[in-house]
């Protein structure tokens, strides 16, 4: 696999502490049309974001998973300026309880790549839309999440899009943030407040606190 | 009435180009001192290069340099004539400020050495080296001719002269207690010569001035938190008045903080207006404080006047533009470092160090302590200059500094509010000593490891994970940051091991004299020039070559660590050749783990096995491990081979067959080498050292 040895080339070149983010996105069926084309817009305006801020092309590491009729590693963990921003087509079901467990193992993978290259990382995100609900089961991926979360190893943001979001199976998955629903088909607002997340992020140093700016602009919030 | 004879008879007396050029010495070359040699049977040290700098002064343009240096020879000739001194080195050897600080630094163990200077600013360096706490020496006398012609002592205190600054005041043996305009106690400095010579950049007429400085704060002052009335905040196109300058108009703003925005002003300064819930009593109290003492530096941006709306209302304050990038951003990640500074190389690292010093030494003269010492406060526009900003929320008398950052406040203070206690000096060298880590290792906390906790667990531990002398905890980060420490002079990793582990802090003047000794040996080429070296520094006399049983190619190792392997009966395996087996390794675990990427089955967790070989490190399995950070966006360290619970956790035996040489403790004469990025080259035969002639040199006057 050249792949990691580039990415080792990668981790000596640039010992930066990194940003891990991996994104669990819904493209079952049900996302054609309007759902898929925003998402696109969303994911290429936030890797756009990405690339042209320079602290945070050297800090953050994007990795792409969609869930639809297939569990699909589009993008795995990586420098953003070698990745090409994917175009991802519609179709099939909702299996979020395997694209998770793939999203984690790629987490722990990248991270063993971290220890072994001396590389600093700031504590991994995952962010997870989907528009429905889950077609296989989720127990085993959401109680090793929230494992994760307890230990403070990972932070979940679960966010539903449209109203057939199944929110009681996304709180599963984040025990200490509520689920928050897209407002309408939002994604680019959403992708640019993830954009200016990672960038304040990877702006501060480790073990400081970082201010997100609030989601108010993207998200309605659920009264659960 | 300085006894010359005995002095003459005790010490190695070096006199340096300023005293010889100033016109009072004349009468005492040629009266006091030449008895006193002659009585004494002994000689001054002449360094070459002082007669170098006399000759080129002979032709200058400026009529008093070429009358000064006129007399100047003429002593000087006589003086060598006579053989009342002794010529050191060629007139080729830079025998600047900063080898006569070297060459003092190095020898005031074994010789007692006196130094006659017209120049502040050395005499005071130079002098300081007596408060090296890390090694006791006999102690050096700094002398000057003074108006009279006679030879008088410099003083750095109220009386003996020969006191270390005590307790609360900042640690650089001048700290005259004067305030403004209260001159007693004060002894006479000498005028500065017209010609400044050999000067450092910071030599400037302010030295001759006595200091004003603030009062050190006895406690906080916690009122004065109700809001001003604000009719009105001005913003982009409005008029402020300002007592100084006038009505003021605002420009466009220029940036947006928590506390206020900053906005240019058709004045060329910038002002500060702040937020409406921001104007308190005590905030515009602390500004005219601030006023009351003279900050005039480049590169800080100090409070020029506070500014009132069209109400007369507080409304913010007037200070100097500054130039620059924010250090977190254009210096804390390499490629950014890169970007922002192609050119440089590890010598303007460390010369952006000096003056960040200076800057912060010009403050804490001055009884300012800085608090929140923070790479987003400090603007970078070149190695040489350096502007701080934020100024106004420094601590000053009794104001605190509200504000901190976890990786730059000390262990004792960690956690706390920092609103309710006034910050000392020792708390300051903590900040400041992380602030010269982060730098000399772009942009790496010193407490960042792997496996380790939280970066506050970690400093309230003390736990530093660097090695110095015998004790290597193994928990460094691997690559370039191991390779960089190894690389940094013995005195400065001492400095900074003291302070994060041992709890003992070096202060700001050390640290800048520690620097620029660092800059000095980058200089001289005795330390490497690589902003991120690709390999441990080896030892002069310590290297060995070896082939590697992998690849075939010829090694440099140090020679602790081929006996380490010959005993073991391990073979050598180079650097790369063991990266590359990490991965494979690596690979074959994830391959295994990872099955097919179709239909993704589960969550088999990749185990890590336990195998020990050489050029291996044993691993633990999982992501167990200490709690990390508190906060959701902060980070974690890396978990490295050894776990949460250090190598004897493992229970396997832990072999770092490349975790390099050790640097020996040295004595401190014999200047290093630096083997270069792992290409095997020849050592060239060096010619003696500077230092090694003038060891000669002194044993033989």
């Amino acid at each position: 696999m050249d792949d990691l040895l580039i990415s080792t080339q990668e981790l000596t070149e640039n010992p930066t502490a990194r940003v891990p983010i991996c994104l669990v996105l819904d493209v079952s069926g049900s996302m054609t049309g309007a759902p898929i084309e925003e998402l696109n817009n969303g994911v290429r305006y936030f890797m756009e974001a990405i690339r042209k801020d320079d602290i945070a092309s050297a800090a953050a590491e994007m990795a792409l998973v969609t869930f639809g009729s297939t569990v699909q590693k589009v993008l795995d963990f990586g420098s953003i300026h070698r990745q090409a921003v994917p175009t991802l087509t519609a179709g099939g079901r909702t299996p979020m309880g395997a694209a998770v467990n793939l999203a984690l193992d790629m987490l722990e993978a990248r991270k063993q790549l971290y220890s072994a290259s001396g590389v600093d990382y700031y504590q991994p995100w995952i962010v997870l839309m989907t528009d429905g609900m889950p077609t296989d089961d989720v127990e085993q991926a959401a109680a090793r999440a929230c494992q994760l979360i307890n230990n403070r190893k990972l932070t979940i943001f679960p966010i539903g899009i449209g109203p057939d979001a199944d929110m009681e199976f996304l709180k599963k998955f984040s025990p200490k943030r509520p689920p928050l629903r897209l407002k309408g088909l939002n994604f680019v607002a959403f992708f640019e407040w993830l954009s200016k997340s990672v960038s304040s992020t990877s702006q501060s140093m480790p073990g400081e606190k970082v201010t997100l700016e609030s989601p108010a602009s993207w998200a309605s919030w659920e009264t659960l | 009435m300085i006894d010359l004879n005995a002095i003459l008879l005790k010490h190695k007396v070096f006199v340096d180009t300023s005293s010889w050029m100033f016109p009072p010495s004349e009468a005492f070359f040629h009266g006091p001192m030449e008895q006193a040699l002659r009585s004494t049977g002994q000689k001054l040290v002449l360094p070459g290069k002082v007669l170098e700098e006399v000759k080129k002064f002979l032709n200058h343009e400026d009529q008093e340099k070429r009358t000064r240096s006129r007399t100047a020879a003429s002593i000087l000739q006589k003086y060598i004539d006579e053989g009342l001194v002794q010529v050191f080195g060629s007139q080729n050897d830079p025998f600047t400020d900063q080898t006569i600080l070297y060459v003092f630094q190095q020898f005031r163990v074994r010789y007692h050495l006196a130094l006659i200077t017209q120049d502040k600013g050395l005499a005071t360096d130079v002098y300081n080296l007596n408060h090296q706490r890390a090694v006791s020496g006999q102690p050096i006398r700094v002398f000057r001719v003074n108006m009279h012609g006679q030879l008088s002592e410099w003083r750095f205190d109220d009386g003996s002269g020969t006191q270390a600054a005590p307790g609360a005041a900042p640690r650089h043996g001048r700290h005259r207690e004067a305030r403004q305009g209260d001159d007693a106690g004060q002894s006479p400095h000498p005028k500065k010569p017209h010609a400044e010579l050999g000067v450092d950049d910071e030599q400037t007429a302010e030295d001759d001035k006595p200091i004003i400085r603030f009062r050190l704060g006895t406690h906080v002052e916690s009122g004065g938190n109700e809001l001003m009335s604000c009719r009105h905040l001005p913003g982009e196109g409005d008029a402020v008045i300002s007592a100084r300058y006038g009505q003021v108009r605002l420009g466009e703003p220029i940036g947006r903080g928590g506390e206020g925005d900053i906005y240019r002003t058709d004045t060329g300064l910038v002002c500060k207006i702040y937020k409406k819930e921001k104007l308190t009593q005590a905030r515009c109290e602390k500004l005219k404080l601030m006023l009351t003492v003279p900050v005039e530096r480049k590169g800080i941006c100090w409070p020029r006047d506070i500014v009132t709306n069209q109400y007369g209302e507080f409304v913010g304050y007037l200070m100097d533009a500054a130039e620059g990038k924010p250090m977190q951003t254009c210096l804390f990640a390499k490629p950014v470092l890169l970007k922002n500074f192609p050119d440089w190389t590890r010598a303007n690292l460390v010369k952006l160090c000096h003056t960040m010093l200076s800057q912060i030494e010009y403050l804490h003269e001055r009884n300012i302590i800085i608090g929140d010492i923070n790479p987003m406060n400090i603007l970078i526009k070149n190695d040489r200059e350096v502007y701080f900003v934020d100024t106004d929320s420094y601590q000053i008398e009794n104001y605190p500094c509200p504000v901190g950052t976890v990786n730059f406040t000390a262990p004792e203070i960690q956690g706390k509010n920092f609103g309710t206690f006034l910050r000392t000096f020792e708390h300051e060298y903590f900040a400041v000593a992380t602030l010269i880590f982060m730098t000399l290792l772009p942009g790496k906390p010193p407490y960042s490891q792997q496996g380790g906790g939280t970066p506050e667990d970690n400093i309230r531990k003390m736990d530093f994970p660097y090695p110095f002398g015998d004790d290597s905890t193994g928990k460094a980060p691997d690559g370039p940051w191991r390779f960089i420490w190894s690389h940094l002079t013995y005195k400065v990793k001492e400095a900074l091991y003291k302070t994060f582990k041992e709890n003992e802090r070096v202060s700001v003047s050390e640290l800048k004299f520690l620097i620029q000794q660092y800059h000095y040996s980058i200089v001289k080429q005795w330390s490497s020039d690589e902003l991120f070296p690709m390999s441990h520094k080896i030892p002069e006399g310590k290297a060995v070559m070896m082939t590697c049983s992998k690849c075939g190619q010829e090694k440099q190792v140090h020679i602790n660590h081929k006996q380490k392997l010959e005993q073991a009966g391990k073979p050598f395996i180079c650097e790369e050749c063991f990266q590359r087996n990490r991965l494979q390794r690596l690979q074959r675990m994830q391959a295994a783990a990872a099955g097919t990427t179709a239909a993704y089955p589960g969550n088999a967790q990749p185990k890590l096995g336990g195998t020990t070989q050489a050029g291996t490190r044993p691993r633990t399995g999982g992501s167990t491990g200490p709690t990390t950070n508190a906060r959701p966006a902060g980070p974690t360290g890396t978990k490295g081979p050894w776990g949460p619970t250090g190598p004897t956790g493992t229970g396997a035996t832990v072999r770092k067959p490349n975790a390099g040489p050790r640097t020996p403790p040295q004595a401190g004469t014999r200047p290093q080498v630096s083997p270069g990025s792992g290409a095997q080259k020849a050592q060239p035969a060096r010619k003696k050292s500077l230092l090694d002639r003038l060891i000669d040199f002194l044993s033989n006057i």
